[in-house]
């Protein structure tokens, strides 16, 4: 599909908005941002993905979406994962393994305690 | 307390799945390209760029409207638009995140800047070092290819641009934008003098724009929002944000945007989370192999393009290695001018000879051969190949160097008058030795490799140093502190 | 558009073998012009390194002189003249990896395998070589396998990442 004018290009941006992955107060999805910039790779992100992937499956949550993003900066803490909920502030979390992706899922996910070791503090003001 | 990162050049990264369009419009993308299309002149795209103040990122902070405006007043009926994405610098990584976090941004500004300058094609020099950098943004330009916002007239506008990528082959000159246009043409990477600059004579020997890719990460959003709101970041001289990537002895190695104007120490100290292991901070080097390094006494400097200058070093495209006690400084020129030696191109003499010169005699310091009248020479040929060096890689190659003799001359002394390291890692200086600590446990004879260290069981060992490698193993087994060394 | 070999009067005197990937990849190109390195890219990516033979091919094939040829592939570091081992083993001397002891790693590497930086194994297993910041500060010093990254890598590791693989060789071979 060829966008034929700037109109089109805004109103693309309102057709897709539910398909996107930033955090949707309207949306009911909850979306798990894995760091996947090369940092994140040689950290074994591929491989926490992976892990949440079937952790949510395991729980039966099927308005979990796990999607890669770049590089946040905090190369020290890789892997990283972002959870954002609807309706809540987004959590950043550090230095993420196996044992703690599988805790993300079933404290901060299932039962929305936010599993406070892994929490990584960043301040950013952002544009 | 910690300092507030500003993100503008990645204020995407982390943010957007990079792979998926939809994402980038969400945050307000392309609506900078399709302002300047539908409601802004060529000049007035150049004016809020100029106005910005926006400079270079990727090295020497020349202005970028000025850029700009050079290669619209050019006369030809081909211009392009290339984007240095071939990030050299050891331990700079910023353009690489940019490039897998946030591509969209850079393809968006390089379609604006061709708007801007009357190009209508666009080139992507990246390195092949970074294959998902190359992978996003292939999916990038396909997916935005896809939906209008490349190609024959977009969005009905009028305006046709198209992208094209082009891969480095792993030579460090190619950051000068001559050699890398040169390597584009499938040529050497050499560089060549200038003027004419690429603006008049670039690609194809046509008028050519060429920002690095932060510089163009900063575009969409100063368009979007204005140059005054881009001047409410950082410095008179020096506005908007830069990031680091501050690596090394720091608790927090990482990318960091700060508002220009920083001082080192609340981004060290801050952000970085200090020194590890209660370690003292020594030195932070700043902009790679053409910087310098940066003592203490200047940790509370607000950095920008002039200051930097003004202490021996330079902004480079931010990479910002921490340094502490144990590293030491004649090391450090040492490794730069290792690399500097080897990435040479050798199209002109001060730099290809003068650089090796350089090195060698560095060598000699460092195997405690040196004598003191090596720290005069190294000095003078120093400046004369700053001089006289044909590109920006010969003419900064020297300032590793230079700065470390202006801040650390000490340590340079103690290497050519007492053929000692005070950081104890120059290999062929240091000398291990076995204190009164020694309980005579025998690890340390057990497991050196050539054998050189004898002591009775339960009595105080001693190391040969005739046959002593240095090889460091008796000291990092020793149990009781008891070998040091120095 | 460059001349074409055959523009050239010097008889070519040296026999060369075919290349039908170089000849597929030339096809698909709007223009000789500027194509070198990207066909050497190529070339390198189907073969593993650029021969003699291959140099040669690609000479005549865009009617670049081998010569210049033989200068565009020398220049940069990425091309490999010279076969490579099956495992390449690189550790990254960047900055942040030199200053937490890459160079000890590279010497440790060096002594387990027995050859220098830039060689490759009697065997043909391993190449050592290094490389330039992968970008994995955070975890330096870094050592990249083909296509692995190994972080925090300590001297003392480098026996236990080459026998891994030298498991994984003894089978394959």
């Amino acid at each position: 599909m060829k966008l034929s004018s700037w109109e089109a290009l805004k109103q693309y941006r309102e057709d897709t908005k539910d398909e996107v992955s930033l955090l949707n107060p309207e949306s009911t999805k909850i979306i798990l941002a894995v760091g996947e910039a090369t940092c994140g790779i040689a950290a074994g992100s591929k491989k926490i993905a992976a892990v949440l992937q079937e952790e949510s499956k395991k729980m039966g949550l099927d308005n979990v979406e796990i999607i890669p993003t770049g590089c946040y900066g905090c190369c020290y803490a890789e892997p990283m994962v972002e959870v954002r909920i609807p309706g809540q502030a987004p959590v950043h979390y550090g230095y993420v393994n196996e044992e703690a992706a599988k805790k993300i899922i079933a404290e901060h996910i299932v039962k929305g305690i936010i599993v406070d070791k892994n929490v990584l503090r960043v301040e950013v003001t952002s544009t | 307390m910690s300092v507030s990162q500003v993100r503008i050049a990645l204020r995407n990264c982390g943010v957007i799945n990079p792979e998926n369009i939809k994402d980038y419009i969400a945050r307000g993308g392309y609506d900078a390209m399709a302002k300047c299309l539908f409601a802004m002149s060529q000049d007035e795209v150049i004016d809020i760029i100029k106005k910005s103040g926006l400079r270079g990122r990727g090295g020497a902070g020349f202005p970028t409207g000025i850029k700009w405006e050079t290669a619209r007043r050019a006369q030809s009926d081909v211009k392009y638009v290339l984007c240095n994405a071939d990030e050299g610098d050891p331990g700079a990584f910023m353009d690489r995140s940019v490039l897998e976090g946030d591509p969209h941004a850079v393809l968006e500004a390089m379609a604006i800047c061709g708007y801007a300058i009357g190009a209508r094609e666009g080139v992507i020099y990246v390195r092949a070092e970074y294959p998902l950098a190359v992978k996003r943004l292939q999916i990038a330009i396909e997916q935005a290819t896809e939906l209008g916002l490349f190609g024959e007239n977009i969005l009905g506008s009028g305006f046709s641009f198209t992208m094209r990528l082009y891969f480095g082959a792993g030579a460090f000159v190619c950051g000068e934008e001559t050699s890398l246009m040169n390597s584009v043409q499938g040529g050497r990477g050499e560089p060549r003098l200038k003027p004419p600059f690429p603006a008049n004579v670039g690609l194809w020997n046509k008028p050519t724009n060429i920002n690095n890719v932060e510089t163009y990460a900063n575009v969409p959003t100063i368009i979007r929002n204005g140059a005054d709101w881009y001047r409410g970041f950082g410095t008179e001289k020096s506005p908007g944000t830069k990031v680091f990537a501050v690596v090394g002895k720091v608790n927090k190695v990482g990318l960091v945007e700060v508002p220009m104007g920083t001082t080192l120490r609340d981004i060290i100290e801050g952000i970085a989370g200090g020194i590890p292991n209660g370690k003292r901070f020594k030195a932070a080097q700043t902009g790679g192999p053409s910087g310098g390094c940066i003592p203490a006494e200047h940790l509370d400097t607000p950095i920008d393009y002039e200051s930097l200058i003004a202490l021996g070093s330079m902004m480079g495209s931010g990479g910002m290695i921490v340094m502490d006690e144990d590293d030491c400084m004649v090391g450090i020129a040492k490794f730069y001018l290792t690399f500097t030696a080897e990435e040479s191109c050798g199209k002109c003499t001060p730099c290809r000879v003068g650089n090796m010169r350089l090195l060698e005699t560095l060598t000699r310091i460092t195997d405690g051969h040196g004598v003191e009248e090596d720290l005069t020479s190294l000095e003078n040929l120093g400046a004369t190949i700053k001089d006289t060096a044909l590109c920006g890689l010969g003419q900064s190659s020297p300032n590793p160097i230079l700065s470390t003799l202006h801040y650390f001359k000490d340590e340079y002394l103690a290497h050519v008058r007492e053929h000692r390291c005070p950081a104890g890692t120059c290999q062929k200086l240091v000398r291990y030795r076995i204190t009164d600590k020694c309980v005579g446990c025998t690890v340390c004879a057990r497991n050196c490799p050539v054998s050189c260290i004898s002591g009775d069981r339960k009595q105080k060992h001693s190391i040969d140093q005739s046959r002593c490698i240095k090889c460091g193993v008796c000291f990092s087994k020793c149990r009781f502190g008891a070998i040091v060394k120095g | 558009m460059t001349a074409k070999a055959d523009a050239c009067e010097c008889p070519p005197t040296e026999e060369v073998g075919s290349y039908p990937e170089i000849d597929a990849f030339c096809d698909t190109l709007p223009s000789y012009d500027g194509a070198l390195i990207p066909v050497m890219h190529k070339a390198q990516e189907e073969y593993g390194w650029l021969s003699r033979d291959v140099l040669l091919y690609i000479s005549r094939k865009l009617g670049v002189p081998a010569s210049k040829v033989y200068g565009v592939a020398t220049f940069y570091s990425l091309f490999n003249l010279e076969p490579k081992g099956k495992f390449k083993i690189n550790v990254c001397l960047g900055t942040a990896c030199y200053v937490r002891g890459a160079e000890n790693v590279l010497a440790a590497f060096e002594q387990e395998l027995g050859i220098k930086n830039g060689e490759m194994t009697g065997d043909g297993l391993f190449n050592l070589g290094s490389i330039r910041c992968v970008g994995a500060c955070g975890l330096a010093p870094v050592v990249m396998v083909n296509d692995r990254v190994f972080g925090n890598v300590k001297p003392e590791d480098a026996k236990s990442i080459i026998d891994e693989y030298l498991g994984e060789g003894g089978e394959a071979v």
